[in-house]
């Protein structure tokens, strides 16, 4: 069962298969779970937005098309979701570094290695800086980035997903990428 | 220098732009910072679901799950041939309780609308049999006792 792709899983599911609802439940349930906190930085809301994707997905499996991937699918019942959630709260300006910081939500994620606690630190205070900074990106942007360098999705399956044409898609990337870099940029020391 | 990394180039200007990095450190030093930076962003590891995040889930498919595999589909097998056969019974009943007040005898009725009846209940049963698992379906909630966001 593992082994079948996702569309051949989702076919299984919209015959009532319990055992294909699993495994892409195994697949997609921490992914989504990160996608959503990556952009709201509220783990409750971000489990409830994963939580009701999945559900959503296997609610309608009946319907779904090859027309695109499952994956692109899939995340744009997610995106959706989040982007309502925006739209209820105003975007209530709370950083993601902080809700990360307060609730230590993403501290137990560290991987199993065998670094020093000082590199760990610094580590840890390199993702903070890169979270922020990815924070601080105009929504749309920040969006593009999450779903190519972390969903891993292309320029056409984020353009399906965000409802924007391709060529758009590709010129957030390009510029969430350099006002990444540059707000990135190590400060000289002056001393 | 971000269309290079982000492989965006045609062939030929991907070529030219490799020639350039060849010769000209403060590019390469360029490229490299976006490969990290696209790599920290892709590394980070991946927020796993609680144990209570992983239950609630759970539980909302096992509610979806019993609702269609189970009795759904056993009413749609049956509920057409049940109700045919309620039909049917009715139909018998009220001939039988006719007769037994001497309205109206058996052998009358078999011999008058006969063929008209049984061609009728046959359609009857066919069209009840093909439409009520529709109409079931068409009733069924989607997730009993879920609530959706948004």
């Amino acid at each position: 069962m593992s082994d079948l792709s996702d569309e051949e899983l989702i076919a299984r599911c919209a015959g009532g298969d319990r055992s294909a609802m699993d495994v892409l439940v195994s697949r997609y349930h921490g992914k989504l779970l990160d996608f959503a906190l990556r952009h709201l930085g509220d783990r409750e809301t971000s489990a409830d937005i994963a939580q009701t994707t999945l559900v959503r997905a296997f609610q309608s499996a009946g319907t779904y098309r090859t027309k695109a991937t499952f994956k692109t699918w899939l995340y744009t019942i997610a995106f959706n979701l989040v982007r309502e959630e925006f739209r209820t709260r105003s975007r209530r300006k709370e950083s993601l570094l902080s809700v990360l910081e307060d609730r230590g939500e993403l501290a137990p994620q560290e991987p199993a290695d065998d670094r020093s606690p000082e590199d760990l630190a610094i580590g840890r205070i390199a993702s903070q800086a890169l979270w922020r900074a990815v924070d601080e990106l105009p929504e749309q942007h920040r969006s593009a980035v999450i779903l190519r360098f972390r969903v891993g999705l292309n320029y056409r399956e984020i353009s399906v997903v965000m409802g924007a044409p391709s060529g758009t898609v590709k010129s957030w990337v390009h510029y969430a990428l350099k006002a990444l870099r540059k707000s990135l940029e190590p400060t000289k020391c002056e001393g | 220098m971000v269309s290079y990394v982000l492989g965006d180039l045609t062939e030929d200007m991907a070529r030219a732009c490799q020639a350039h990095l060849d010769r000209c450190a403060n590019c390469r030093e360029t490229v490299a910072s976006f490969d990290n930076l696209i790599s920290a962003i892709a590394s980070e590891p991946e927020t796993m679901p609680s144990a209570f995040e992983s239950a609630a889930l759970a539980a909302a498919l096992a509610q979806f799950h019993v609702h269609r595999s189970a009795v759904a589909p056993a009413l749609q097998e049956f509920s057409g041939f049940v109700l045919a056969s309620v039909a049917a019974f009715a139909v018998v009943a009220t001939v039988v309780a006719l007769q037994s007040l001497g309205v109206v005898s058996v052998v009358s009725v078999v011999t008058a609308v006969g063929p008209a009846a049984l061609a009728l209940t046959v359609v009857a049963v066919i069209f009840i049999s093909s439409f009520l698992p529709i109409a079931v379906t068409a009733r069924r909630r989607p997730l009993n006792g879920m609530t959706f966001r948004g």
